[in-house]
């Protein structure tokens, strides 16, 4: 029933030459585009991979920078308050400066209206005591009573007119 | 039927027959050669629909082999994927009118049978060198070795009945349905010789990638 012949040498070629030319015609081929798309596909990854590493530099890269670019708004904030603060300071004491100036000018000013005002009284009190004295004189007292007591009461209403302008100005 | 056992000699060419075996051979393996030359002419980066098939055909193998003898898919790759792509064809060419099975005969199976066991040593020294692919032989003891060789030729005797017998076998089966009656009655038995062809040639396939593996083996068994 099972008959060995030569025929199997033909067929051990047959199959030999066969092994060749699907070697030739089909694996080889086959694989290599086989091999070639892993190799592309392997390539976009490493590509994917390298863009993903550049942008993750670039993105630290500008963590860093905003980083820097905080602490320097920071700075610059604190040095335009300080400088502000600085300002401020010597806008306030210019401004006492000048209220001080502007006090002591008035002070000055006062003062002499107010001695302008004593010597003016002083004048019309002389005026009028002259007048009081020279009415009673004509009635009964002698030139000298009549000098002295005029004395006497100009002194009195000079030092009541002093202590009233010293309780003026401490007030 | 006799034809079945006793393949028609066309000529003889150098003392050698010419069976219908031989020359459903030479058909199967045109059809093989011309089919893959078209269908790799121009290979797309973008895999047309018969180039995908021809690419999860090669990938199934090369996982096949990876799978059982990491490393050596590549180089195993022309040998089993003829086998597979050869044996499956030769089992379905049966039933092309006017064409024989080549895998029906024994002649071919044997042939087949004997290149994988060839092969097995051929790849073993190339792999691991003389001395360590015979030092396999001697393991665990040298009393085995004869035995080794015996599983071996075994092996291959067994590798070529398998599948001479199953096709065979359905050749068989499908002649006395079509002697009973031509029409329609052989046909069910044609469409699961379809199936059966397929099963048989992934049976010598993974047979034939195991003993191989087991061949290049780095480490002692």
């Amino acid at each position: 029933m099972i008959r060995i012949d030569r025929s199997i040498i033909f067929q051990i070629i047959n199959f030999l030459t066969l092994v060749f030319l699907l070697f030739r015609f089909l694996f080889k081929p086959v694989v290599k585009a086989l091999d070639e798309r892993s190799d592309r596909i392997r390539r976009e990854f490493e590509k994917i991979e390298e863009e993903k590493k550049a942008l993750e530099e670039e993105r630290r890269r500008l963590e860093e920078e905003l980083k820097n670019l905080k602490e320097k708004y920071l700075e610059m904030l604190d040095q335009a308050n300080r400088e502000a603060q600085k300002i401020k300071e010597s806008i306030i004491q210019e401004a006492y400066r000048e209220a001080e100036k502007i006090q002591r000018e008035y002070e000055r000013r006062a003062k002499r209206e107010m001695e302008q005002l004593l010597l003016e009284l002083k004048e019309d009190i002389v005026d009028i005591s002259e007048e009081v004295a020279k009415r009673i004189l004509k009635v009964h007292i002698t030139p000298e009573v009549q000098t002295r007591i005029i004395e006497e009461m100009l002194e009195e209403a000079v030092s009541r007119l002093e202590a009233q302008l010293g309780s003026t100005h401490e007030g | 039927m006799e034809e079945i056992f006793n393949p028609q000699v066309f000529f003889v060419f150098l003392g050698i027959p010419v069976t219908k075996t031989v020359v459903s051979t030479w058909v199967v393996m045109g059809f093989l050669v011309l089919f893959s030359f078209f269908l790799t002419r121009r290979m797309r980066p973008v895999p047309t629909r018969l180039q995908n098939v021809l690419e999860l055909f090669v990938e199934a193998i090369l996982h096949l082999v990876e799978e059982m003898s990491p490393g050596n898919g590549k180089r195993f790759l022309p040998l089993v994927g003829t086998l597979a792509l050869f044996i499956g064809t030769s089992d379905v060419a049966g039933l092309v009118p006017w064409l024989k099975s080549p895998t029906s005969d024994f002649n071919t199976t044997l042939a087949l049978a004997l290149v994988v066991f060839f092969a097995v040593p051929f790849y073993g020294i190339t792999i691991k060198g003389v001395r360590n692919y015979f030092r396999s032989y001697l393991s665990p003891s040298p009393i085995l070795a004869p035995f080794h060789v015996i599983s071996e030729i075994t092996r291959t005797v067994s590798l070529a009945l398998r599948l001479f017998g199953n096709i065979m076998g359905e050749e068989i089966i499908i002649a006395i349905l079509f002697l009973l009656s031509p029409l329609f009655l052989p046909l069910p038995m044609m469409l699961f010789s379809i199936f059966t062809g397929i099963i048989q040639a992934y049976i010598f396939t993974v047979l034939s990638v195991v003993y191989l593996s087991a061949a290049v083996e780095s480490s002692g068994h």
